[in-house]
């Protein structure tokens, strides 16, 4: 894994059985200095497992890890330069906040004042500062969050780790919490690891996402490699809204029932495989067409609109295809421009640049797409 | 007439839970009231005093008797304590285990009595010289399951991720129970350790078969039953009474700290 510069965490096969029950599956990984990095899947996917071996709490059964090129594997988790923000908190509830944060410096038989100076500016960071003398249940769910994050920085770990950091809080707090976390670190310049089942999330901080699907990495790489060009079928569903053409895969694209070829690319297209396949694209990358244009043709009824206000998003089924429903998004200018209403027959184009061509049956993981369907 | 029917229930349920509290309490009062009693006979009440208190503080096997019961309650406390919240931890974070369960429930349901012969057969066994000592091991065995289900009840509240925060911030395992772990069970602990100190305090059969021959060993219970071989004395009602007084003492200060939940 040396593809990554200025590697400060790598696992090397990484591997963990419990009983018989196989949660991480030999993971090769290398996160950089400075990185901000989510470990995304649903659960049971190891994700949790994986983050939980970093920290310290469990030990690989195979494999290694390093940071900064130490091995840590079988390190205890006290004697890790490695601080992981629990997903209940965790927080002292006998302890006041100020001595929730000094609490890891203390630890470290830091003096007395460094400990008073470092606790100070954490707190402030972390606009903490009016709170610092209440308890844990005297504050509410976002403030919390802050003290767990400034307990963890003060620190200042080589890695921090966040276990699902923002789950626990609603969405518009949780909207605001994303912004502030990237915010934070960098400011702070330290290595985040997050973990998390929730996409946007991922898709919002990250840097770089790792998918994970029961133990494995299905695909890495940044939000937008992993948004517009998914590598398989699970990272397609579970990443955003997607529709799925079903066919066979052909030199010069996917042969569909009763719609012809569907041209794209991606991974089975470049490299020619054959079998069944299917074809990948995104409800906002489906027009709305009078005429036949260049691209893949599509033709359908509309079954249903829904109105979000900034956009709006149509049910189509498709003449031929066995009836396939796919999901189309338009922007309001765009909805604006050529309105659509109920039971009107609709062709569509899809850019065959914007269509992924994924090998394998729609069953390969079909476990894993319920599990994302779900969210 | 109907409406008369429930209220007339309700009347004799109440007749009722008074005897049945008076068939529990009236003795023990009437054994406190009595302590009082100036003259020593039990039937005439003949003034207030506190004569007996008075003449039970210069009697010399009765003070050294309240000294053992002491020392016995003390050791048998810090052992069951110690050992039984190590226990209870066990129990909550290992393995489920059913036969584990079970045996923990066994001390407190089995006989005192078989308890103490088997324990007199163990020693024998062992060859060990009765005394304070054997009695002290004695009342841990049985307190210690007492303790345990105690410091379990505390438990069942405590987030044992904070035992992972603590280590995940750089503490070790030392700083972690002193610092995150006690101050959580500390009122569960001494709920149960004052639990443990009225039970072995007043306990009777084990320690009248543990404390082996001759008096140096004789614990309160023991002096008491030796004493009423001559008759019920006043003096016994007092000493009975400072006995009372103490467990009560102690089991109101366990109730208080159990349920309150420290957040």
């Amino acid at each position: 894994m040396s593809a990554v510069p200025n590697t400060l965490l790598a696992a090397e096969k990484v591997e963990k059985r419990f009983g018989g029950v196989v949660a991480v599956d030999g993971i090769d990984l290398a996160i950089a200095e400075n990185e901000f990095f989510a470990l995304l899947g649903p659960s049971g996917c190891g994700k949790t497992t994986l983050l939980r071996m970093i920290a310290g709490f469990e030990t690989p059964t195979a494999g290694r890890l390093t940071l900064d090129g130490r091995d840590i594997t079988t390190v205890p988790p006290n004697r890790r330069p490695v601080n992981l923000m629990f997903q209940s908190y965790a927080l002292f509830p006998h302890m006041s906040v100020e001595a929730n944060v000094a609490y890891g410096l203390e630890a470290e038989g830091r003096p007395r004042d460094e400990i008073r100076r470092r606790v100070g500016e954490v707190l402030e960071l972390t606009v903490l500062g009016e709170l610092a003398k209440r308890r844990p249940h005297e504050l509410s769910g976002g403030q919390r969050q802050r003290v767990a994050l400034a307990r963890a920085l003060v620190k200042k770990p080589r890695l921090l780790l966040l276990d699902e950091p923002l789950s626990a809080l609603d969405r518009r707090l949780r909207e605001q919490m994303q912004l502030e976390l990237k915010r934070m670190r960098h400011e702070v310049g330290i290595t985040f690891v997050v973990v998390t089942h929730d996409q946007e999330e991922a898709l919002v901080m990250a840097d770089r996402i790792a998918v994970l699907d029961r133990g494995r990495i299905a695909q890495l790489g940044s939000p937008r490699d992993l948004y517009d060009r998914p590598e398989n079928r699970f990272t397609a569903r579970f990443l955003g809204q997607m529709n799925f053409l079903e066919g066979r895969l052909g030199p010069d694209g996917l042969a569909v029932d009763g719609l012809g070829l569907v041209r794209g690319v991606g991974p089975a297209g470049a490299n020619g495989a054959t079998g069944i396949g299917c074809a990948a694209f995104r409800p906002e990358r489906v027009e709305i067409t009078d005429a036949s244009a260049a691209g893949n043709a599509l033709a359908g009824t509309v079954e249903a609109i829904a109105y979000h206000g900034n956009s709006q998003s149509l049910v189509v089924r498709l003449d031929g295809a066995a009836g396939t429903r796919i999901a189309v998004s338009r922007s309001a200018g765009a909805a604006d421009a050529r309105p659509v209403a109920s039971g009107e027959a609709v062709r569509l184009t899809v850019p065959p640049e914007h269509v992924r061509l994924l090998a394998g049956g729609p069953d390969t993981s079909a476990a894993a797409s319920a599990e994302a369907d779900a969210h | 007439m109907s409406a008369a029917r429930p209220s007339m229930t309700r009347r004799v349920l109440k007749v009722h839970l008074v005897v049945v509290y008076a068939f529990l309490y009236v003795p023990i009062a009437v054994l406190v009231l009595l302590s009082f009693n100036r003259a020593g006979l039990p039937t005439v009440w003949t003034g207030f005093s506190f004569d007996w208190y008075v003449k039970l503080a210069s009697a010399g096997p009765i003070l050294s008797a309240a000294k053992n019961s002491i020392i016995v309650a003390i050791g048998a406390t810090l052992i069951s304590t110690i050992l039984g919240t190590m226990l209870a931890f066990g129990l909550e974070r290992g393995r489920p285990s059913g036969l584990l369960e079970a045996s923990l429930v066994a001390p407190m349901i089995i006989p005192d009595i078989v308890m103490a012969i088997a324990l007199l057969t163990f020693y024998t066994m062992l060859q060990a010289t009765l005394g304070l000592f054997t009695i002290i091991i004695a009342h841990a065995v049985f307190n210690i399951a007492f303790v345990a289900a105690v410091v379990r009840a505390r438990l069942k509240n405590f987030d044992f991720s904070l035992i992972e925060a603590s280590a995940d911030l750089g503490a070790g395992p030392i700083r972690t129970f002193v610092r995150v772990v006690l101050p959580q069970i500390l009122p569960g602990v001494v709920a149960a350790g004052l639990l443990a100190f009225t039970l072995s305090f007043d306990e009777f059969i084990i320690a009248y078969f543990t404390a082996g021959p001759g008096s140096a060993s004789t614990t309160l219970p023991m002096q008491i039953y030796a004493m009423i071989r001559f008759g019920v004395t006043p003096e016994i009602n007092a000493l009975a009474t400072v006995v009372l007084a103490v467990s009560v003492f102690a089991l109101i200060v366990a109730q208080r700290l159990e349920p309150r939940a420290v957040r």
